[in-house]
């Protein structure tokens, strides 16, 4: 019980964040990317399409870092710890017990987070970009788009408000997000059963990325699938995945990738008569049409 | 599914929170880990000054069991009069030639906060510094004759 409840320091406790959610670029990410490319080229499938997307994907990183750093920096920085200090239920001691909890919360408010964005036209704005790539692996899940960081807010601010540090919560986050980015691969089947029915696994993810019929809206999860089997959004693998989305991009180009959903609202609202109609684009689903 | 999820949402939050209430009820039963003689300089009476307050407040620490525990004993105004209090700041988790770290139990604004700090003795001052989630704190102790 002790190893449960001792209270950690908090430097080794944001060593060892930093070490996984950091860290974790140079010795799983990259080195992962590399064997990627090199199964494309056995392939034959590494051409300037692959290469022209990776790069975009990295491009769209940068950019939705600098847009996370001015709203952190601004905004949600004092947002956070104002909610911390003031509308919070006493604070949690940093023990294993608040990590694993605060940590199993991220991901449960990750789900939600994810299926909203994929359920409301302005979620689904911002979010296409991650999905618009029709290639699958790592450098995918670095492919941002402009107001990903915003929605999350929504969801984590309540788990602030029960009593857990935001710095914490920010590091559970980034944990469940480096977990999320590790599954962005094809090069792993299917796990053992048992696994396969407790976590994310890069095969229910690829379900998550297709663009088939039977597998759009699936699998939202971040860490554990079970969050997917409880609300009804659970898909298996069965038939091989087209990745992308309904309506292709079909480019590469960096600044088309990170604002094409929201070019596509915007021309989709235009082209539309009533405010309320216009309204309702923001909020119902995405292929939602007035008629 | 609404339920479901506010029911996901209790118990992950509940369980923290039952944790640190039982942890704070049953602390003063856990077992020792901090070897203790009587030489230990840290024991004694050692005064200490903070920007936020005029004043001084006087801290003892002394062994309790095996344990070497620091409490405050009063507060002092600067017209001279002590106001007496008893409450644990302090404890020693590890000290080892000049230096160590202990667990700090303080007070902000009507929240009490336990937070692992880290100390170096230099002849008569004793130095606490602690990091709590980027809120970092220094104080030096001096040591009183008595």
């Amino acid at each position: 019980m002790e190893f449960f409840t001792k209270v950690l320091d908090t430097e080794h406790v944001h060593a060892w964040f930093d070490w996984v959610n950091n860290g974790s670029v140079f010795y799983v990410i990259v080195p992962f990317f590399v064997i990627e490319l090199t199964r494309y080229a056995v392939l034959n499938r590494l051409n300037w399409n692959v290469v022209g997307d990776s790069l975009a994907n990295v491009i769209t990183l940068f950019a939705f870092i600098t847009i996370e750093f001015i709203l952190g920096a601004l905004f949600l920085y004092k947002v956070y710890f104002w909610v911390y200090e003031n509308m919070s239920l006493p604070h949690l001691p940093l023990n294993m017990v608040t990590i694993l909890c605060c940590i199993l919360l991220a991901d449960f408010a990750y789900y939600w987070d994810h299926r909203v964005m994929h359920r409301i036209g302005i979620g689904w704005a911002t979010h296409t970009v991650h999905h618009s790539s029709p290639h699958f692996n790592m450098s995918v899940a670095y492919r941002f788009g402009p107001l990903d960081a915003v929605f999350p807010v929504i969801f984590s601010l309540p788990i602030v408000m029960l009593g857990f540090n935001p710095w914490l919560l920010l590091a559970a986050e980034l944990f469940v997000q480096t977990y999320q980015a590790i599954l962005h691969t094809e090069i792993i089947g299917k796990l053992p059963r048992p696994i396969e029915y407790l976590m994310n696994t890069p095969s229910h993810h690829r379900v998550h990325h297709g663009s088939n019929d039977k597998y759009l809206d699936k699998n939202y999860a971040g860490i554990l699938i079970i969050w997917d089997r409880m609300f009804g959004s659970f898909a298996e693998e069965k038939e091989e995945v087209v990745y992308g989305i309904t309506e292709p991009l079909e480019s590469v180009n960096p600044f088309k990738v990170f604002f094409h959903g929201f070019t596509r609202l915007y021309r989709m609202m235009k082209s539309t008569k009533g405010f309320k109609n216009k309204l309702s684009y923001l909020i119902k689903p995405p292929g939602w049409t007035p008629d | 599914m609404l339920f479901r999820a506010v029911l996901v949402l209790i118990i992950l939050a509940a369980i923290p929170h039952a944790f640190a209430t039982w942890r704070s009820e049953t602390r003063s039963e856990e077992p020792l880990q901090v070897r203790v003689n009587q030489e230990n300089p840290l024991i004694g009476k050692w005064e200490a000054t903070y920007d936020e307050m005029e004043g001084k407040v006087i801290y003892q620490i002394k062994k309790k069991g095996n344990k070497i525990m620091g409490y405050t004993v009063s507060f002092v105004d600067e017209a001279g009069n002590a106001y007496v209090d008893d409450s644990l700041v302090l404890e020693v988790k590890h000290f080892s030639k000049d230096k160590g770290k202990a667990m700090y139990m303080m007070e902000y604004e009507g929240e009490k906060y336990e937070v692992i700090c880290e100390f170096k003795l230099e002849g008569n001052s004793l130095e606490i510094s602690y990091d709590y989630y980027g809120y970092q704190g220094k104080e030096v102790w001096k040591k009183i004759n008595e």
